[in-house]
């Protein structure tokens, strides 16, 4: 036989399975050919083209540009007729290469208009059943109406300037371009009313409390602040239109905030008159608390905070603040403050953890509040990069948790009678973790907010799951009677319901906020575990950790797109995650991998007609063979009941005499299995992930093998693949340990155990 | 409390209130060899306890620690009101098995015994409208591989399951 058959015959046999296929094929040839759908195909189409700006690499470029916008504010705040006055003298520092006609600002009040579009945004028409006051309250009374009033635009000389205001976006038109590398100073004076946060559950605004009188304000998106202009998108113009939060750029503030003078006033950025604003008492508390590690220093107490609300002073202090290189400003300001705050050790540097929270919150507030503020300082500093601020404050608001630099608004309230469940209290300690981990997404590592909502929100639930883990070991007692911290998101199969629900009302994560129709798992909580599942199954802590390290630092005080992203995590650890991000980030697809079939093959001296046949078509013979093994099926029609005796070598000279010749003292680690199986996955989910599979034997132990992604490269239905070993399988189990998000459990073992549902085990329950 | 019906709320949701968006989900399974529908039910905690609290019982708290038997006649009786299913135009009734809690979530098990199989089934879903015009409710329904979702809002919150869904096999 010539060699060239020869060769054509061993391909023929290590591509068996394939050719067989291709030939059913060619019956059906189709006379279409299709562009590359491969789950594994890299992203090149779907990223943009690496430049001077942003590397291939996900790093920022030699080119790299942001700009940089100071603002020095005089803000006041008139508490008798809810209204916010402000003063901004605006420094602007084109860093970009372009030259600039004119400068787009946002504002974002402008929301609360009583025309404002967004008003009309949604289109479900008309409600069947309605609360009588909303029914007055939506047709017959007039809207908030609520909205900037831009007083003027002047230049440094007093010069006014044409703007020109779209909606929540104003063009200020330049005398001449601004060029690249130089600096325009102008000014804005304005004024607005300030909604109740609480009716119109707006990120910013006052509470009311109808048994003092008095208001708690959270302010914050209140002055016109400069859109950002970058390499990606230009003028960032897209409109606030609710959901999509914002993108700003990064500069220094001073801010003097005057309020009413018996007012306690924290806000983004560091008081630089304590002295003048706070009592003597106060002061001295306030110092302490620089240097009290172990527990924070009340400095203002409930008792205090009681006493001030009582009565309500005419006369105003101004409170200066001073913030270096932060993205936004944001402050709160009220009688009812309680104060206290406490120092954290952070690369060789103190952080402030405050919180401020009306008697309101308490008395869940002073056990809690703070404790959460230090928790998430650590665990993300350690997760990113040491938090660079001088302090992170958590205040207290009703309903809602909203961030910005350095001060937040979190919920979390008990009962008036001081009751709380644990769904509060762990709503509270979750949501401040959520939102002072913001610091570090979107305040820090800067993503554009109204594009990709996920690219802090997902980063930053994914990192709040860190945390509240480790806070339920920190403070065991917080969780008393809990394995551990009751995450609400993050764990693969919390997102299973999400996934597999109807696809007409899913979105991929790469989507505008405003069009999704479940911003929470969308932007949040899929995301999230899709990191988590990339950390402890696809990757392993050590390469994520170091990946995601590597993206945190590098776009640290930048601004980062998606690519980057995505970029980043794979330079940094040789892990090619295209199909990954392609799957979990560009479609709605789920995960589903079942065990479909188990075979028991066996060793034979002869053919079976499959082979024989084969042969055939390549003119040859049994005889034409070099040493070769056969094995069959026992479902096969020829299969015969004595394969199954004794040992494999028994049934197959070929076989015996090789293992002969080669089990001699030269090669020991021959070791002749007793069984052989095909076992067959198929993957009715349209992602692709790795096959996890504990394989059970006959003597009750098990085996974890974890088959690569990659095995789905060339077939996206069905693979195969072969276990030979000493012991019997009896049993198969697919993603044992949940944790890859597989919506559909019932196709995860062989032989297929009827696994309880939720449902039949509760009714189990009952019956007990 | 009662402001916070102010009808245009909606409008500034996005920021992570207590959770995101206001959502139920119900999940009904048909056993047709049990002549049985399972249905599991998941709200809100806080939005549940609210509504209740609203539509009468003003001192209802969903408190684990509590004392179960009042809370669980009060969520039963609510969920008769508020769910409905027919076929062939006859309501069928359904049994409240029970209820457990779950971090922020309370899960419902409710039982529906149909006498012959099923070849049509009429769906509504009401729960929350009252209190937040902007509840969404989410009904998934699967028999053996067969799923279908619903989307429940309060200007279309029934529905009319295709009768095709029912030519299954397993």
């Amino acid at each position: 036989m010539d060699i060239i058959k020869l060769k054509f015959l061993f391909v023929s046999l290590l591509i068996l399975p394939l050719s067989i296929n291709a030939q059913v094929s060619i019956d059906s040839l189709s006379t279409r050919g299709h562009t590359n759908n491969n789950r594994f195909k890299q992203l090149k189409d779907e990223l943009a083209t690496p430049n001077g700006f942003r590397t291939a690499s996900g790093a920022p470029g030699r080119d790299y540009y942001q700009q940089k916008v100071d603002y020095i504010m005089d803000i006041e705040l008139d508490d008798e007729n809810q209204k916010i006055y402000g003063k901004e003298e605006i420094t602007y520092t084109n860093n970009s290469t372009d030259d600039l006609a004119y400068l787009w600002i946002q504002l974002d009040q402008n929301i609360r208009k009583k025309d404002a579009p967004a008003l009309e945004k949604n289109g479900e028409g008309a409600e069947p059943i309605l609360r009588v006051e909303t029914f007055v309250n939506t047709y017959f009374k007039e809207p908030f109406d609520g909205g900037f009033n831009i007083d003027w635009v002047k230049d440094a000389n007093g010069i006014p300037l044409r703007h020109t205001i779209n909606m929540t976006m104003m063009r200020v038109d330049l005398p001449q371009p601004l060029k690249s590398g130089d600096q325009f100073k102008f000014s804005i004076k304005w004024w607005y009313k300030v909604n109740n946060h609480i009716e119109n559950r707006a990120r910013s605004g006052y509470e009311y409390f109808p048994k003092d009188d008095n208001r708690a304000y959270v302010i914050a998106q209140f002055f016109p602040r400069l859109a950002v202009y970058n390499d990606v998108e230009g003028w960032q113009n897209h409109q606030f239109w609710g959901n999509g939060e914002f993108a700003l750029n990064f500069g220094d503030y001073t801010v003097r905030l005057t309020v009413p003078a018996d007012h306690i006033v924290e806000a983004t950025g560091q008081l630089q008159n304590p002295k003048e604003v706070l009592s003597r008492q106060e002061y001295k508390r306030y110092r302490e608390a620089q240097t009290s590690f172990d527990k924070p220093v009340i400095i203002v107490t409930q008792e205090e905070a009681e006493e001030r609300e009582k009565t309500f002073s005419k006369n105003k202090k101004t409170w200066e603040f001073k913030a270096k290189n932060v993205r936004d400003f944001g402050f709160a300001s009220s009688r009812k403050f309680i104060w206290e705050m406490m120092a954290v050790k952070l690369g060789g540097k103190n952080v402030m953890a405050v919180s401020l929270y009306p008697k309101e919150g308490n008395p869940l507030w002073e056990q809690y509040s703070t404790k959460a503020v230090v928790q998430t300082l650590k665990t993300y500093s350690h997760h990113t990069f040491d938090y660079p601020y001088p302090k992170a404050v958590s205040v207290h608001a009703k309903n809602q948790g909203m961030e910005y630099p350095m001060i937040c608004w979190n919920y979390g309230r008990p009962d008036e009678d001081g009751s709380y469940s644990d769904s509060v209290k762990f709503g509270m300690i979750s949501v401040i973790i959520h939102e002072i981990g913001h610091n570090f997404f979107p305040m820090i590592v800067n993503s554009d907010e109204r594009q990709w909502g996920w690219m802090d929100e997902g980063l930053d639930t994914f990192m709040q799951y860190l945390a509240e883990q480790e806070f339920g070991k920190t403070h065991p007692t917080s969780i008393e009677g809990l394995e551990k911290y009751p995450s609400r998101r993050g764990e693969p199969k919390a997102i299973v319901n999400y996934m597999s629900g109807d696809q007409s009302f899913l979105a991929p994560i790469m989507s505008n906020p405003e069009n999704v129709y479940q911003l929470g798992p969308n932007a949040y909580g899929k995301p999230a575990t899709a990191l988590n599942i990339l950390r402890e199954t696809v990757m392993g802590h050590d390469l994520f950790d170091h990946a995601f390290k590597t993206y945190s630092q590098r776009w640290m005080f930048k601004h980062p797109t998606p690519a980057d992203f995505f970029r980043t995590m794979e330079d940094a650890s040789a892990v090619d995650l295209d199909w990954f991000w392609r799957g979990w980030f560009y479609t709605t697809d789920f995960v589903d991998i079942g065990v479909k079939g188990i075979k028991q093959f066996f060793v034979s001296d002869e053919p079976s007609n499959e082979v024989i046949e084969m042969l055939k078509n390549y003119g040859m013979t049994r005889a034409d063979l070099p040493p070769v093994v056969f094995t069959m099926v026992e479902d096969n029609e020829e299969f015969k009941s004595e394969y199954k005796q004794g040992s494999p070598v028994d049934h197959s000279q070929e076989l015996k005499s090789y293992i002969d010749q080669n089990s001699s003292a030269t090669n020991s680690s021959i070791k002749i299995p007793k069984y052989f199986y095909e076992i067959s996955f198929e993957k009715p989910g349209g992602l692709v992930m790795p096959i996890i599979v504990d394989y059970t034997y006959s003597d009750g132990s098990t085996e974890r093998v974890e088959y690569p992604v990659q095995v789905w490269r060339k077939n996206d239905d069905e693979v195969k693949k072969v276990v030979a070993s000493d012991k019997e399988i009896v049993g198969i189990k697919i993603d044992p340990d949940q944790e890859t998000a597989d919506v559909d459990l019932s196709n995860n073992s062989w032989p297929k155990t009827e696994e309880l549902s939720e449902f039949n085990q509760f009714k189990a329950n009952l019956k007990n | 409390m009662t402001k916070l019906l102010f009808a245009f709320f909606f409008l500034f949701v996005g920021i992570i209130p207590t959770h995101n968006f206001y959502v139920s989900t119900t999940s009904i399974r048909y056993v047709p060899e049990e002549k049985v529908l399972q249905i599991t039910i998941q709200v809100f905690l806080d939005d549940f306890e609210a509504v209740l609290q609203q539509s009468g019982n003003k001192n209802i708290k969903l408190n684990p620690a509590d004392s179960q038997e009042e809370i669980d006649q009060e969520v039963a009786d609510y969920f008769q009101k508020k769910l409905l299913f027919k076929a062939l135009g006859e309501t069928i009734n359904f049994d409240f098995l029970g209820k457990v809690y779950k971090n922020d979530l309370l899960v419902a098990y409710l039982e529906l015994k149909v006498d012959s199989p099923l070849t049509q089934l009429h769906i509504k879903n009401n729960f929350f409208y009252e209190y937040l015009p902007d509840q969404k409710n989410i009904i998934h329904l699967k028999v053996a591989s067969k799923r279908k979702s619903f989307l429940a809002i309060s200007n279309k919150s029934e529905f009319e399951v295709p009768d095709d869904f029912f030519d299954f096999k397993d």
